[in-house]
């Protein structure tokens, strides 16, 4: 099998040798600067497309979370669909002829303490 | 109204005042203070109609009911002293808890008769209740 050469080495070989040929030791680190700031570039991007996958692995997390939630939520709404459904009871109505026991306790009272009617009031003063 | 049922029925009806403060009413509470106050010194009546006969002009000046002991001719000094006592707002509190908890319309004045409230506040109507009553109960 052939073995690949790499890229590095062959863009610096392509570039380097024809300046190394023509003997120019400023063009030759002209270029050689250029190489470096086009693999500083290529590095800066590598790292960005790493940071991409991270979070695009971290997104999928969450839609697989979020799938789950509403599985989970589906399946608790067939269990009570499921259940048979319950009557409500009315609102009982207050009974106005039930008398209500309401304690004196230590509320002023005017009148017959033995008075066989007893009037209770609740006020304010306004 | 209560007047005239008293001078009706002055042996059978005796009534039963409990505060119902309604936070609405900025100087309710602070009255009904200064009345609980004036009990300590045997005047809750009297002073319970004062200020019912006055109550409007509790707005500007909440501590009207002071000019009312005066009146009464209690002591004022003791007066200011106990509507600082909780066990006079922890009165206020129990009262109205009390109709809260019969589950009636907390709108005041609020009447019960025997436990009752009556369809309509009105002198024919408490008198055939109260004589209902008395027939019943003989």
């Amino acid at each position: 099998m052939r073995e690949k050469i790499p890229v590095k080495a062959f863009a610096t070989l392509m570039l380097v040798l024809p300046l190394t040929m023509c003997g120019d030791p400023k063009a030759i680190n002209e270029q050689n600067t250029k190489i470096d700031n086009a693999l500083n570039k290529q590095n800066v991007l590598a790292a960005k497309i790493e940071t991409l996958e991270k979070s695009q692995g971290e997104i999928l997390n969450s839609i697989t979370g979020i799938q789950s939630s509403i599985a989970q939520i589906n399946n608790q709404l067939k269990t009570i669909d499921q259940q048979p459904v319950q009557p409500t009871q009315p609102n009982t109505p207050l009974d106005a002829t039930k008398p209500l026991d309401v304690p004196i306790g230590d509320s002023f009272v005017l009148g017959p303490a033995d008075a066989r009617v007893t009037i209770t009031e609740w006020m304010d003063f306004q | 109204m209560v007047d005239e049922i008293f001078e009706k029925y002055p042996n059978d009806v005796k009534l039963v005042i409990k505060n119902f403060p309604l936070s609405s009413h900025k100087q309710a509470n602070k009255a009904a203070l200064y009345a609980l106050a004036s009990e300590r010194q045997g005047k809750f009546h009297d002073m319970y109609k004062k200020i019912f006969a006055n109550y409007t002009e509790l707005r500007n000046n909440e501590d009207l009911p002071l000019q009312y002991a005066v009146e009464l001719g209690l002591d004022i000094e003791q007066m200011k002293k106990d509507i600082t006592d909780p066990a006079l707002q922890d009165r206020i509190q129990r009262e109205a808890a009390q109709l809260k908890s019969t589950g009636l319309r907390m709108a005041v004045p609020k009447f019960l008769i025997n436990g009752v409230e009556p369809p309509k506040r009105d002198l024919e109507t408490y008198s055939e209740i109260i004589e209902n009553i008395l027939k019943n109960t003989k």
